[in-house]
């Protein structure tokens, strides 16, 4: 079965989405509420990946450039235009 | 197609400047032995100078935009930039040198422009046989620039991150200060 993204935008207006329901796939409990979405899972699958890289790293950017075969200041890019994004939705979060 | 175009991505820091430099050494090897010398940031002249000198031109003008690119990348850029990542991705953007200065060391390339410039000094006009060479050369470097600027932008935009129309202007305005000095 192809792996699904999780969804994070309306397809119809563009808004964030909110998640309402939780179900337990062992007992089939379902849970009802409002949660939101945290800022890490609205970032792109291939940035969630960096994240997890770069925790497995320990935050060594340099390890992480070696493992990717990319140049460092390459790797650094990524990173600061990750912590954009998740400013990005932390801000758009606390106005909302 | 992407290493072409952009090398920076995957090279950069202290080993990029390692190879920068067995590059401008090259560079500086070759315009001596043709008795040649950079006189300025794009132009290649004739002169009788000594190797160390041909060297310290060599090393001047990848220096001097280098160190006004970081420059730049410090007023521009939010991001934590290390001046051995633009040192080193400019001095091995100095591989495309190689690749136009090269051509200039065959023998009908250098007889060809001994011959137009003798014809010229003389008043005549070039023989249209003497000027395919210079003409097959002429399209080689005008490539060879556009890889040149190409290369020396991308080395600016990864090592300073830095895009947009901000970074083309800058870039711009330090191509136009370092050629005009």
């Amino acid at each position: 079965m192809k792996k699904r993204n999780f969804p994070t935008i309306c397809p119809s207006c563009g808004g964030e989405l909110k998640v309402i329901g939780l179900h337990c796939g062992e007992c089939d409990t379902q849970i009802s509420g409002q949660y939101d979405v945290h800022p890490i899972l609205r970032l792109s699958a291939e940035e969630q990946q960096f994240v997890m890289a770069f925790v497995s790293c320990s935050g060594s950017l340099k390890q992480m450039a070696a493992d990717m075969g990319l140049s460092y200041p390459t790797v650094r890019n990524m990173l600061d235009q990750i912590i954009d994004n998740l400013k990005k939705y932390d801000d758009n979060e606390q106005t909302l | 197609m992407n290493r072409l175009f952009n090398p920076f991505r995957y090279i950069a820091g202290l080993k990029s400047l390692a190879f920068g430099a067995i590059f401008i050494i090259a560079a500086a090897l070759m315009l001596y032995s043709g008795g040649m010398i950079q006189d300025s940031y794009i132009h290649v002249g004739y002169a009788d100078a000594s190797f160390w000198y041909v060297l310290a031109m060599q090393v001047v003008w990848w220096l001097f935009p280098a160190l006004l690119l970081y420059l730049c990348g410090l007023l521009l850029t939010k991001s934590k930039i290390r001046l051995i990542d633009i040192l080193g991705t400019t001095a091995f953007a100095q591989l495309i040198m190689l690749l136009l200065i090269a051509p200039m060391l065959l023998p009908v390339v250098a007889d060809s422009t001994a011959e137009m410039m003798a014809a010229l000094q003389s008043g005549e006009h070039p023989q249209n046989g003497d000027m395919i060479p210079l003409l097959i050369y002429g399209i080689w470097t005008l490539a060879c620039l556009a890889l040149y600027y190409l290369w020396n932008y991308n080395a600016f935009a990864v090592s300073c991150n830095v895009s947009g129309w901000k970074a083309v202007v800058a870039f711009i305005v330090v191509q136009i200060a370092v050629t005009l000095a």
